[in-house]
């Protein structure tokens, strides 16, 4: 009887040894700059879906956010060598940190009016319902990406950043390079405005007949 | 950790707090002073809603609005650029082999170069003898004097030498006068007979 529990006991261990533990990303970036492609494609789909979505709402345009994910995944792999993960947080740090210098190198060089406007006409384009979703859902659902687009870019880059990186504040303020205490000072503005924003729209809605 | 003690504002703190990103000791100092405070667990209370509203709201508007590009192709594009990447990297690890390869022909020129001078100077060493000079001789010649002395000689090898010399120029002398008397009469001198 004793056996049996040893046996089983053993036979747990030796399964929980050789259960496959997730690498952490730093362990596949080692594994690509060793020359295995196929790490690089695990960091991929870790983290490109919640990248491209970040991008997109950062900069309010699907083009954009396409050009600008390809750019980031670009400047990833052209500067892998240099890359030190001791140095201002890992590799998810590192891929955000990228990829909004990237958006504010496009908003610097394009001017922020052309680009204000742009938006302005991108989310007008972006307001036809989408398939599944309900027409006053959808609605508001539009006002609230249009509440994003107006808040101003450092208070939604720390949202979005804490929103689709998970990354902890002291991460995003080293991203954003800017003191812990604006990052969350930044992040408070941008809940209260939004929150504002959708209580006068629940407001709204209430009063309509 | 200087940061946090850096908080200004109890927003800061609460958003923080709400994280889980305090420091232990912080969190339950954070923790005992909600219990404590009604006002602060207001606070808290109503920072915790706003942000639960506004992330409901970011992921429903991510459940009915597509991703620029779908998942799928957009990491197809990206696993794309890795392959690619990828294969440059290797192309240029094999472009830097090669120069390696067309350098060593170089050295083994040089090599050839330095063993064909070496063999040239050892064929011509071998039909031209080194020429010894004869000034370290004399020391020699000194040093011999010098035993002959201890030996309580009184003609030294020099002395022997200056002799022999002497004789050498004697001999050549009587010879030249032999000559010069054949010359004369082309006939030895018989005139006292």
């Amino acid at each position: 009887m004793s056996d049996d529990r040893s046996l089983s006991m053993q036979r747990e261990l030796v399964s929980q040894i050789t259960a496959p533990v997730p690498q952490s990303d730093e362990a596949l970036v080692r594994r690509l700059r060793d020359g295995e492609p196929a790490a690089g494609e695990l960091l991929v789909k870790r983290h490109c879906t919640s990248l491209l979505r970040y991008l997109q709402r950062l900069v309010g345009s699907d083009h954009l956010a396409e050009e600008l994910h390809q750019q980031t995944w670009t400047s990833v792999l052209e500067n892998l060598e240099r890359f030190n993960p001791s140095l201002g947080g890992g590799f998810k740090a590192w891929l955000y940190r990228i990829a909004t210098n990237k958006a504010n190198d496009h908003w610097r060089s394009r001017g922020r009016e052309k680009i204000a406007k742009e938006g302005m006409r991108l989310i007008s384009d972006e307001l036809a319902p989408q398939a599944g979703a309900g027409l006053e859902n959808t609605e508001e659902l539009s006002k609230l990406r249009l509440a994003i687009d107006l808040l101003p870019a450092n208070q939604r880059q720390v949202l979005l950043l804490r929103y689709y990186s998970d990354l902890k504040f002291i991460e995003i303020a080293q991203i954003l390079g800017c003191p812990l205490n604006t990052a969350l000072g930044r992040m408070h503005k941008a809940i209260l405005r939004l929150r504002q924003l959708m209580s006068e729209e629940a407001r709204g809605a209430s009063t309509t007949p | 950790m200087k940061d946090i003690q850096d908080l200004e504002n109890n927003e800061s703190i609460l958003l923080m707090y709400l994280a889980g990103e305090l420091p232990p000791q912080d969190h339950a100092e954070v923790e005992q002073m909600v219990m404590s405070d009604p006002n602060l667990r207001e606070q808290l209370s109503s920072l915790q809603q706003m942000q639960q509203q506004v992330n409901g709201a970011l992921k429903e508007l991510d459940s009915v609005t597509c991703p620029p590009l779908p998942a799928t192709f957009a990491e197809a594009e990206i696993c794309r650029m890795i392959q690619q990447w990828h294969g440059e990297r290797e192309r240029r690890k094999r472009t830097l082999i090669v120069p390696r390869r067309a350098v060593m022909p170089r050295i083994w020129l040089g090599l050839a170069a330095a063993a064909s001078i070496a063999i040239g100077y050892l064929v011509w060493g071998a039909y031209h003898p080194p020429i010894t000079p004869p000034g370290p001789r004399l020391p020699d010649i000194a040093a011999d004097d010098e035993k002959l002395n201890l030996m309580g000689l009184t003609m030294t090898v020099s002395d022997g030498i200056a002799d022999t010399e002497m004789q050498v120029a004697a001999a050549m002398a009587s010879s030249d006068d032999l000559d010069g008397s054949t010359d004369s009469g082309g006939h030895t001198d018989t005139s006292n007979q």
